[in-house]
């Protein structure tokens, strides 16, 4: 009930906080409960890819479960959606390396609590970007595979969602790589210098 | 309300802020990013500098509190979620995805 009740004022105060900062003057946040000799901004970072990754997580989860209803589920013709076949078993597949990868990027994150090193950005990154390969690959098969254009849609909506979150966890690592990708999400970049997040647009 | 409207606003958010500090109220902060609002970090909030001045600057503390928890819940989800998909491909005739974590299959003789 404690929880529910957590969960309820923290949802509340989202929206009020959103009219708060739009003018995006003078409003800081400060972290604490750093360790001893780690910058706070490494500190937030490191929170901000766990958040980033639990929402992709469950909206991974929230597209596999679709998926598998599509192929249960009758189309006008009386044949599934999305019927067994290449395309179904390609889409199971690159969703169930996507949760490989999303775990695997979870044990990683618990072995280094608090950590944002360029250690820990190399090892992420291994993670990370194929993801993003497997959420293409996701989206090619769907064109084929999904016969209702409607469903297609929605599939298509999760794989933004999920790319949104991986992509933000990639605009928190500051290390130069070959192919840096340039994000929208500056607001993002603006919380992690430790000064306002609602700046949003 | 003042003319440009501001100060009220600025003053419920000091409001606002100094009751979560008295209830160890949880702060999300979030992105919106098409529409939707994403939440990405949740902390507490400790302690309040300056609720309102006339620069309308509101300075908090925040304790981030989750994190080991979030991962056990990513590494739980999606365990399950493999499970699942494995059952499926299996049905298909399709080799299974290996679970993180646990050691790999031996090849079939």
């Amino acid at each position: 009930m404690r929880r529910l009740c957590s969960c309820l004022l923290a949802l509340v105060l989202v929206i009020p906080l959103g009219f708060v900062t739009s003018s995006c003057g003078g409003k800081k946040i400060k972290v604490t409960n750093v360790p001893v000799g780690v910058p706070e901004q490494r500190v937030v970072n490191w929170f901000a890819a766990v958040g980033a990754l639990e929402d992709a997580t469950s909206v991974t989860d929230a597209a596999k479960t679709s998926v598998i209803q599509l192929n249960k589920t009758l189309g006008p013709d009386g044949t599934p959606i999305l019927p067994d076949g290449s395309a179904y078993a390609g889409i199971l597949t690159s969703i169930g390396k996507a949760f490989q990868l999303e775990n695997e990027a979870a044990r990683f994150l618990k072995t280094v609590p608090k950590t944002w090193d360029e250690s820990t950005q190399k090892q992420l990154l291994s993670w990370i970007d194929p993801i993003l390969a497997e959420l293409q690959n996701i989206n090619t098969l769907g064109v084929t595979g999904i016969k209702n254009p409607q469903s297609l849609q929605r599939i298509n909506g999760f794989i933004t969602q999920i790319r949104t979150s991986i992509q933000l966890i990639r605009g928190l690592i500051t290390i130069v790589t070959s192919h840096e990708l340039k994000l929208p999400l500056y607001p993002v970049a603006t919380l992690l210098r430790g000064e306002v997040i609602y700046c949003v647009t | 309300m003042s003319p440009n409207g501001s100060t009220p606003i600025v003053a419920s958010a000091g409001n606002f802020l100094s009751t979560l500090e008295k209830v160890n109220g949880e702060l999300v902060l979030a992105v919106q990013v098409a529409g939707l609002l994403k939440p990405i970090i949740v902390g507490v909030v400790k302690q309040i500098k300056s609720a309102i001045s006339p620069t309308q600057e509101i300075e908090y503390t925040v304790v981030l509190t989750t994190g080991q928890d979030k991962l056990d819940k990513i590494i739980d989800l999606t365990d399950t979620d493999l499970d699942e998909i494995n059952a499926e491909l299996t049905r298909l005739g399709h080799p299974p995805l290996q679970k993180p974590g646990e050691p790999e299959a031996p090849p079939e003789p």
